[in-house]
């Protein structure tokens, strides 16, 4: 499972890397209409959140929920029967995409028949972890599970409201973009968000410290988030054919978003304090400050294009891609490798080659900050040049293109850091590391031996 | 409160709360958009595309276009749009009630395409672009839509096409052969000499000039009393 889903992250990856590179030459691998910019764009980002974000993001969850309720595991193969169709899903759309059946509606391209595949697999998967947790559960109010419970429902209901509301739906329109903003922002920001967070949150705290609700500062971020986290699709309307309130409520929560980024950043530093000198992970602290950095740089930027001054600059630029990328590239990729690398069951005396380790992380830090400082200063540049009409069209491309030049370095980056983290994988499995391929079924197992254990 | 605390439908409620209010709200408020009637010339707005044109749309959504191109227009105090001469006006939601989907498009690495249709008449320009954007702009970054077209040998013994559908362009570039456009080709410069969004109606015009306009009314109507 989480093979396929690394695979999805390297190829997806490498197609953005070429998607960017095609910005500044369109003749680079022009063999065919299935990989011009419009449709390997679209494809790359759809494989890289369907592919590898989603999946690795409900496997966490599902193993928190396991591990914390002590639940018996449920059959696999009904597990793995429906990760197989979503993955086959996802294939078929993929290459539907590059095809030209894209549904046109970005972030939501999957052609209809592949993303019916997603939707029904999902759903099954979600109802099958829950209901055999729900069995199996005997303290029902730890609120960090029910953070999970929530990543596990919330991923299958933004994606079908967002696939009826543009897609299927007969919305006629605008307000196929609207429903659209609406499922971007809460992937982005408020799944992405609690996911990413909560993973950074217990890799520093490290494994039975406090849970979410015993913190106020947390219970605070989290519902504040939540909240505005949503409102603030309106914000990336911008500009748009829109009313004026729309532009007017998402700026507000664009700016209101801040606090929960206030409120982590607090909770981070107490928790970074207590855990100094525990020697776990190497670097892991650096790691996980700019990866959370990143998240936080994300709804800075976002807040900042509310002003009108910067906003009538930045609007239709890359700037936007900057927040999204920051989001994903810089923030949720990481975070999630790093889960893999926390639940990934070592046996005893085996541990993960930390240097090598370090180092993909490290390329793929570079690597994301290189591809949002690109976007962001070339959006500006670009939108200081739009905006000048004396600016002529090819002047207005030829500066932009040299900072899509950076972001194209930094894909490149992402990609070594990626490959350089797949070998590391794999050379554990070469040191005979058995079970690799499920190793959430492998810690379930272990889950389960524990639980009978303990009973006994 | 950790224990009593009914996260679930917590959780649910402000998950709802913002579908409310960015997806069902502007539903109840956009979602019953009707074209207008121009009063003086009659046409109602937007009008309603020929279906080669909405082939031609479906042609620009499979192609992608839309990742490179917007469609939208801000007002003069937002940015340098109307400057630039990509339209006359800000565009308003009624303008796209006929596209499905729509495709406004995020970044503009390319040229607002809002009203291509008013700023290039040429059918052949366009053509031109899509087979080899690098014949108009040198450098150009926009990627050549090749496979749109035919590349042929032109017939025996004339230097120069004779079919009326063939592309002109330097025949230095590849003597000998002719370029013809195929269908699809042609349906995507219909579409795109169909996007205009130009008329004039009641919501497209600044706040502003609708308060001068009313008070201007106001006065008249102040004269006609006594
Ligand atoms: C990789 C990004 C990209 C894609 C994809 C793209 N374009 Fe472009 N387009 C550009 C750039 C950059 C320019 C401006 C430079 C130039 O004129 O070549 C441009 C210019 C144009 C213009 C001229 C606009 C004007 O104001 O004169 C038209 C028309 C156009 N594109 C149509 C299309 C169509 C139709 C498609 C889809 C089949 C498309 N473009 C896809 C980047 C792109």
């Amino acid at each position: 499972m989480l093979a396929v889903a690394a695979w999805w992250l390297v190829v997806s990856v490498f197609m953005l890397a070429v998607a960017s590179v095609k910005l500044n030459a369109p003749g680079f691998l022009d063999a065919s209409c299935f990989l011009s910019y419009g449709r390997l764009q679209p494809a790359a980002l759809n494989a890289l959140v369907l592919g590898f974000c989603v999946p690795t993001g409900y496997t966490v969850a599902a193993w928190g929920l396991f591990v914390g309720t002590g639940a018996r595991l449920p059959r696999k193969d009904v597990m793995l029967a429906t990760w197989a169709v979503w993955n086959v899903g996802l294939l078929i759309g993929t290459i539907g995409i590059l095809r030209g059946d894209g549904t046109g509606i970005e972030w939501l391209e999957l052609p209809g028949y592949a993303s019916r595949m997603l939707i029904v697999s999902i759903m099954i998967f979600t109802v099958w972890v829950l209901r055999s947790v729900w069995r199996g559960c005997n303290d029902r109010n730890d609120v960090r599970l029910w953070c999970c419970v929530g990543v596990l429902l919330l991923f299958p209901w933004i994606y079908g409201a967002g696939l009826l509301g543009s897609v299927y739906g007969s919305v006629r329109g605008v307000l196929s973009a609207i429903t659209q903003a609406w499922f971007v922002q809460m992937l982005l920001v408020v799944w992405g968000g609690v996911l990413g967070l909560g993973v950074l949150r217990s890799c520093s705290a490290g494994a039975g410290a406090q849970t979410l609700a015993s913190d106020r500062v947390e219970r605070f971020a989290f519902w504040t988030l939540v909240l505005f986290g949503g409102v603030g699709a309106f914000q990336r309307l911008q500009g748009g054919p829109f009313p004026a309130w729309m532009i007017a409520v998402g700026n507000a929560s664009a700016a209101l978003c801040l606090l929960p980024i206030f409120a982590v950043l607090a909770s981070f530093r107490s928790t970074f304090g207590e855990q100094r000198g525990l020697g776990k992970f190497v670097g892991s602290r650096a790691f996980l400050a700019s990866a959370f950095g990143f998240y936080a740089l994300a709804l800075v930027l976002a807040a900042m294009s509310c002003f009108p001054s910067i906003g009538r600059v930045v609007q239709f630029t890359t700037y936007r891609q900057a927040i999204d990328m920051s989001l994903l590239a810089g923030f949720l990729v990481p975070s999630l490798l790093l889960a893999v690398h926390e639940i990934m069951p070592l046996h005893a005396g085996q541990r993960w080659p930390e240097h090598g380790m370090q180092r993909a992380l490290l390329l793929m830090l570079a690597g994301g900050a290189l591809i949002v400082a690109g976007l962001a200063i070339g959006g500006v540049v670009q939108g200081v040049a739009w905006n000048d009409p004396m600016v002529p069209v090819a002047d207005v491309v030829r500066r932009t293109g040299k900072w899509l030049g950076v972001t194209t370095a930094g894909w490149v980056l992402v990609f070594c850091g990626i490959v350089w983290f797949a070998i590391n994988v794999c050379m554990l499995i070469a040191r005979g590391f058995p079970l690799v391929l499920w190793p959430e079924a492998r810690a379930w197992f272990q889950a389960d031996i524990a639980g009978k254990e303990a009973d006994a | 409160m950790t224990s009593r605390f009914p996260f679930l439908p917590c959780f649910a409620l402000a998950v709802a709360a913002s579908w409310v209010v960015v997806v069902v709200w502007p539903h109840l408020q956009l979602g019953g958009l009707e074209p207008v009637t121009i009063e003086e010339t009659g046409a109602v707005y937007p009008p309603i595309r020929s279906g080669e044109a909405l082939v031609g749309a479906e042609i620009y959504r499979s192609l992608g276009c839309q990742y490179c191109h917007t469609r939208q227009v801000r007002p003069g105090t937002m940015g340098g749009d109307i400057a630039r001469g990509w339209g006359k006006r800000r565009t308003v939601a009624r303008d796209y009630i006929r596209d499905q989907p729509v495709m406004l498009g995020s970044v503009r690495f390319g040229p607002d395409l809002a009203n291509l249709g008013c700023r290039e008449t040429n059918a052949a320009a366009l053509l031109l672009r899509l087979y080899k954007p690098s014949a108009i702009v040198p450098l150009s970054t926009m990627p050549s839509y090749g496979q749109l077209f035919d590349v042929r040998p032109a017939p025996r013994g004339s230097s120069d096409s004779h079919n009326p559908l063939a592309l002109r362009m330097d025949s230095s570039a590849n003597p000998g052969f002719e370029v013809i456009p195929r269908a699809e080709a042609r349906a995507l410069v219909v579409y795109l000499l169909s996007l205009k969004a130009d008329e004039l109606f009641l919501e497209v015009y600044p706040r502003e000039d609708l308060q001068k306009l009313n008070s201007v009314i106001g006065m008249d109507k102040a004269r006609a009393l006594p």
